[in-house]
C-alpha cells in the first residue's frame, strides 16, 4: 500500500521493498543548506528527515488543513511567486479577507523572527495560527487531529516519518521541517559573485547605490542606503534591533501597529519585519498591507516618499540629513539611479527555486 | 623446594593480578574538574550620567544639550579573558562576546572556569584582523561572529562592525528628530579594555560581573551627532573622529562588582 501510495506522487523519496521498516533517512544537512549563506539555526529536537520533509509538503498542500477543504497553506504561498502571493492582501475560507500581504517563504532556516509582526519564533510553532485562524484556514486542532488520524495517506508518512499514528504535534513537526528545506540562493547575483561578473553596468551601478550610504552634503546623493535592513548574504537584517524589525516611514499615523501590537511598547508602533529582498521581482505586491504593486512604486517611497514624521521611523532612514543637525530630508534618486537599482534588484531572482521540483506541490 | 619456589610464584602471580585489578578499579586520584569549574555572567547595564539609559524614550542630554535616544547598541568583544593574580590571562570559552546594550538581557555567561582568584578582566572591543579578514560562514548559527546572528558583519564588504550604536536625537533647541548611526570597524580601530577588580571564581557560586556603560561618555568637544550623525568608519576624517570615540569607550565601560 504505502509503495503504491509512493507511486502516485511526484519526487517523493524512494523505498526497496526491504526499506519499509519506518526508519526515516535522515538529511545531510550540507545537502540543503548552501555553504555561501553561512551554517543554519535548526531546530534540535526536530531532526531533518526525507519522509518528515515528504510529509510536511504534502500537508502544506493539502486543502484538509482548511475547515471547508477549500485551501492549503499553498493557496497563498505560490511557489512560482517564491512562496509569496500576487494580492495585495490574501483571503482566507467562504471569501474572508486576511489583514495583511502573504509573506514569501525561503531561507527561513536562518531566521528566528516570522511574521510581518515578528510574534514567532518558530516554524512548528507559526504553522498553527493560519490553521486556525477563522479568516485564513480557519481549522479547531480537534478536528485537524481526527481528519488526519482518519487518513490512510497520513497514517502511512506519519509511520514512515515518525514511527507515529498522526497527531497534531509532528504534523506541526514535519511542515517545520519542509519549510525549512526551502533555500534560495542561486540567483545571477550569486553566480556573479562579489566581483559581479556577467552583470550589466547599471546592475553592477545599481548594487553600489544599494550598499552605499546616502550622503546629502552637496552635488547629487550616490548612495540608497539599503543595506542596513536587508543588508549581507540574505539581504535582511536578522537582529530585530538592527533593522529587522523597523519603521520605514510609510505612515504618520498607524491603523496597523505591527510589532507594537505584540509587545505593546509605543515605540515598537508601526515596526515590521524588514524582508529578504532575495526573489524581490516575485513577491509583489510590496509591504506588509501590499499598498505597493510595482517596484518602481517602493524605489519612489524610498527616494522620495519618506514620511519623517512616522513615529519610531528607523534611525538609519531618520539620518538622511543634508547638513549638521538637519531634519532628515528624501535622497531624490535619479531617474537613471532608480533604474539601476531596480535592474540590481532583479538579478536577485533565482529561477531555480520557484521550479524545483522538491518544493511542487506533491498531489 | 620446588613447592616452595611454587608458592612464592603463585603469590607473585597474585599480587601482580592484584595490583593490576586494583589499578582498574582505583585509578590514580585526580582532581574532580567537573568541582573545580565555575561560571560568570558579564552583565552590562547601560547608563547615562547617573540613570539608566532609555532605549525606549528621549530624555538623555549630553553635553551638548543634544537628546538621544539609542536603540541599537551592540558590541562584538574577542580575547575576553580574566586577569590571573600573576597577570596573565586566562581566556574564557573561545575569546568571543556579543552583547546588545539596548536588548532586554546584555549579558553573555561563561562556564568551565577554573576556581581562583582573579584580578580583573580583560578584552578586545572588535576582532583582530585574522578574524576580521577570514571566512565568516565557518561559525555556528549562535556565534557572535555568525554572518546572520546580529547584523554584526559588513556583508559583501567583509569583515565586522565592532560596536554598534544607532538611534535619534534632536539636536539642541530642536524637537526635530534625526537619526544617528556609529558602526566601529575596521582593523585599526580594534581597542583593548582592561577593568581591575580582585574576585574569587567557585564552583558553588555563579557570579556576575557588572560592568557600567554610560553613553554619555562617548562625547566630547568634537564628537557631537549634530556635527556628524553617520559614521560607518569610511573617509579619513570619519577614522579621524572614529578613533576619537574609540579612545572614550575606555571611559563609557567600567567594572562595578563581581558578585
Amino acid at each position: 500500500m504505502a509503495l503504491s501510495l509512493s507511486q502516485c506522487r511526484k519526487s517523493e523519496p524512494i523505498y526497496s521493498s526491504s526499506s519499509v521498516s519506518f526508519k526515516p533517512t535522515p538529511i545531510v544537512s550540507t545537502s540543503i543548506f548552501p555553504r555561501a549563506l553561512g551554517i543554519p539555526d535548526l531546530p534540535k529536537d526536530n531532526p531533518l528527515t526525507e519522509e518528515g520533509v515528504y510529509l510536511g509538503r504534502l500537508l502544506f498542500y493539502d486543502k484538509l488543513l482548511s475547515a471547508n477543504m477549500t485551501i492549503s497553506c499553498a493557496s497563498c504561498h505560490l511557489q512560482k511567486n517564491a512562496f509569496a502571493e500576487p494580492k495585495k492582501t490574501s483571503t482566507g475560507i467562504f471569501g474572508l479577507p486576511v489583514k495583511r500581504n502573504a509573506s514569501a517563504l525561503f531561507n527561513m532556516a536562518y531566521s528566528r523572527k516570522f511574521f510581518w509582526d515578528g510574534r514567532q519564533s518558530r516554524l512548528a510553532n507559526l504553522v498553527f495560527e493560519p490553521i486556525q485562524a477563522h479568516n485564513e484556514m480557519g481549522l479547531n486542532l480537534p478536528e485537524l487531529d481526527d481528519r488526519l488520524k482518519k487518513s490512510e495517506l497520513y497514517q502511512n508518512w506519519f509511520k514512515k516519518a515518525f514511527n507515529a499514528d498522526p497527531n497534531i504535534g509532528q504534523m506541526s513537526m514535519a511542515m517545520e521541517q519542509f519549510l525549512l528545506t526551502l533555500v534560495s540562493s542561486n540567483s545571477r547575483f550569486d553566480k556573479a559573485g562579489p566581483s559581479l561578473t556577467g552583470l550589466s553596468s547599471s546592475e553592477k551601478a545599481g548594487f553600489t547605490l544599494f550598499q552605499t550610504l546616502t550622503n546629502l552634503q552637496g552635488g547629487q546623493n550616490q548612495g540608497a542606503d539599503c543595506f542596513h535592513c536587508h543588508g549581507g548574504i540574505l539581504f535582511q537584517a536578522q537582529n530585530p534591533l538592527a533593522g529587522g524589525i523597523t519603521n520605514n516611514g510609510l505612515d504618520a499615523s498607524f491603523t496597523d501597529l505591527g510589532a507594537g501590537a505584540i509587545t505593546g511598547n509605543s515605540t515598537d508602533n508601526g515596526t515590521f519585519k524588514s524582508p529578504s529582498l532575495r526573489n524581490i521581482s516575485l513577491t509583489g505586491p510590496y509591504m506588509h498591507d501590499g499598498r505597493f504593486q510595482s517596484l518602481n512604486e517602493v524605489i519612489d517611497h524610498y527616494s522620495d516618499n519618506i514620511d519623517f514624521s512616522s513615529p519610531n521611523i528607523s534611525p538609519n532612514l531618520a539620518n538622511h540629513v543634508s547638513g549638521p543637525g538637519g531634519p532628515p530630508e528624501q535622497m531624490r534618486l535619479t531617474v537613471t539611479q532608480k533604474q539601476d537599482l531596480l535592474n540590481f534588484l532583479q538579478t536577485l531572482t533565482d529561477s531555480t527555486f520557484i521550479s524545483n521540483p522538491k518544493y511542487s506541490n506533491p498531489f | 623446594m620446588k613447592r616452595v619456589k611454587m608458592k612464592k610464584v603463585t603469590f607473585l602471580l597474585l599480587g601482580l593480578l592484584v595490583a593490576v585489578i586494583g589499578c582498574k578499579k582505583c585509578p590514580p586520584p585526580i582532581k574532580n574538574e567537573v568541582k573545580d569549574l565555575a561560571s560568570l555572567t558579564i552583565t552590562y547595564k547601560p547608563m547615562f550620567d547617573a540613570n539608566p539609559l532609555t532605549t525606549r524614550a528621549f530624555g538623555n542630554i549630553n553635553m551638548h544639550n543634544e537628546d538621544i535616544l539609542v536603540s541599537n547598541w551592540g558590541i562584538i568583544m574577542s580575547a575576553v579573558s580574566l586577569i590571573k593574580e600573576d597577570n596573565t590571562k586566562l581566556k574564557l570559552g573561545d575569546g568571543y562576546m556579543y552583547v546588545n546594550l539596548a536588548s532586554s538581557d546584555p549579558s553573555f555567561t561563561f562556564t568551565n572556569i577554573p576556581e581562583g582568584n582573579y584580578k580583573g578582566i580583560a578584552y578586545n572591543i572588535g576582532v583582530d584582523s585574522l578574524a576580521n579578514h577570514a571566512d565568516p560562514v565557518v561559525w555556528g548559527p549562535t556565534h557572535p561572529l555568525n554572518i546572520n546572528f546580529n547584523s554584526q558583519h559588513w556583508g559583501w564588504a567583509g569583515g565586522y562592525i565592532f560596536h554598534t550604536i544607532e538611534g535619534k536625537y534632536k539636536p539642541s533647541g530642536s524637537t526635530s528628530e534625526s537619526g544617528f548611526s556609529y558602526h566601529t570597524a575596521k582593523d585599526p580601530l580594534l581597542s583593548s579594555h582592561e577593568y581591575i577588580l580582585d574576585f574569587t571564581l567557585s564552583n558553588n557560586a555563579p557570579k556576575i560581573a557588572t560592568i557600567e556603560a554610560d553613553a554619555n561618555k562617548f562625547f566630547s568637544n568634537e564628537l557631537s551627532f549634530t556635527n556628524q550623525s553617520t559614521n560607518h568608519s569610511g573617509s579619513s576624517e570619519d577614522m579621524r573622529l572614529m578613533s576619537l570615540w574609540v579612545n572614550n569607550m575606555k571611559q563609557v565601560f567600567t567594572l562595578k562588582s563581581v558578585n
